[in-house]
């Protein structure tokens, strides 16, 4: 006699993107466009007019495994001095340090990470909350540095928390980060989409479409 | 420049994150049927895109998965302005780390965020996003 143990389930497909509300497609799609347009210039200090008076920015960085750590293009060196892993940062002093806060510290913080040119079109878009008052998403993908040696490729997991601001725009308050090594998968595939030159301008290239409805579990 | 009550604010949300995510995945892990528990009645769960929601269709997806065993390496929290949310205390926390599921190969790099809320003393998920680290090119 067996037991009642289901040993064939496998992991469910993965969709690129969803989306809580349909309506809240071209907002995403038009700001992620925008921002990143920026964030890979040449100067990110535009940025200062996308985040909230406020706002909290917070970065931890990760290697993906023990291999490979010592191979110079791997190495995370520009990202773990700032890296705010609790884990490892755990005196409330530090902690509270590494919390940059204020747009002012937060584009100054971002302003000394390495040069990047993001691979728009193979984001994977999550649109969590859209409401009125507030809009939550986050992005999966890999960006590339531009300037750094060897030109790593990087994989990164980010979230901002959106509100609607007094001029009819949007302020991002709060803005968490996650940079770590890509996988030998990532790397085959990236920027697969296209390469799409990193402009000044605010000419950008587009996000990859994000699904038009929503897709629920049956 | 920040407020005393700011800070000990981001203090707490780092805490809660440490005991949050040491809940959350032991019940993932070793008492998956228990886990809707901590989701809002109302909770979103996407899991490498795919959209469940409410706790009751996030418990049975839950159960539809492989057993799991996840290793956190990296963990980062932050509150969310009481303006933003209507005075409900709110935490954004992001986990990182790598999962082994059952009957699959290796360990998987993933990345989680969530939000969490304060409801009558008690911490919910409101929404729970999974990512698996891989590509997501349509090609």
């Amino acid at each position: 006699i067996g037991f009642d143990v289901s040993e064939d389930l496998s992991l469910p497909s993965r969709q690129q993107s969803f989306l809580i509300d349909p309506a809240g497609q071209n907002l995403v799609r038009e700001f992620l466009t925008q921002y990143f347009a920026i964030y890979d210039s040449d100067s990110r200090q535009p940025l200062l007019e996308a985040y909230h008076e406020t706002a909290t920015m917070s970065m931890a960085a990760g290697y993906l495994s023990n291999e490979g750590r010592n191979v110079p293009g791997n190495k995370l060196n520009a990202y773990i001095s700032n890296s705010r892993n609790i884990m490892r940062i755990t005196d409330r002093e530090s902690r509270r340090r590494y919390l940059r806060t204020g747009r002012l510290q937060v584009v100054s913080f971002l302003s000394d990470l390495p040069k990047t040119n993001h691979d728009l079109m193979g984001f994977a878009v999550d649109l969590l909350v859209f409401t009125p008052a507030m809009i939550v998403l986050t992005m999966n993908g890999v960006y590339r540095e531009t300037t750094s040696y060897g030109n790593p490729t990087r994989s990164f997991h980010r979230t901002f928390v959106i509100i609607p601001n007094a001029t009819g725009g949007f302020s991002i308050t709060n803005d968490m980060l996650f940079v770590s090594n890509t996988t030998k998968e990532q790397e085959d595939k990236s920027f697969s989409g296209g390469e799409v030159a990193p402009s000044s301008s605010t000419s950008a290239a587009p996000v990859a479409t994000i699904a038009a409805t929503p897709s629920y579990d049956e | 420049m920040a407020s005393e009550v700011a800070l000990k604010n981001v203090d707490n949300a780092c805490e809660t994150a440490e005991e949050f995510t040491r809940v959350f995945y032991k019940q993932v892990d070793n008492s998956r049927h228990l886990t809707s528990k901590l989701y809002l009645d109302t909770g979103l769960l996407v899991w490498n895109g795919n959209g469940i929601n409410g706790n009751d269709k996030i418990q049975k997806f839950l159960m539809d998965l492989p057993a799991s065993n996840h290793v956190l390496k990296t963990l980062d929290a932050q509150p969310i302005s009481e303006n933003v949310v209507s005075n409900k205390l709110t935490y954004l926390i992001q986990a990182c780390g790598d999962v082994t599921y059952q009957n699959d190969d290796g360990k998987k790099p993933f990345q989680q965020t969530f939000l969490i809320v304060a409801v009558d003393g008690k911490w919910k998920i409101a929404s729970d996003c999974f990512r698996l680290q891989v590509p997501y090119n349509q090609s």
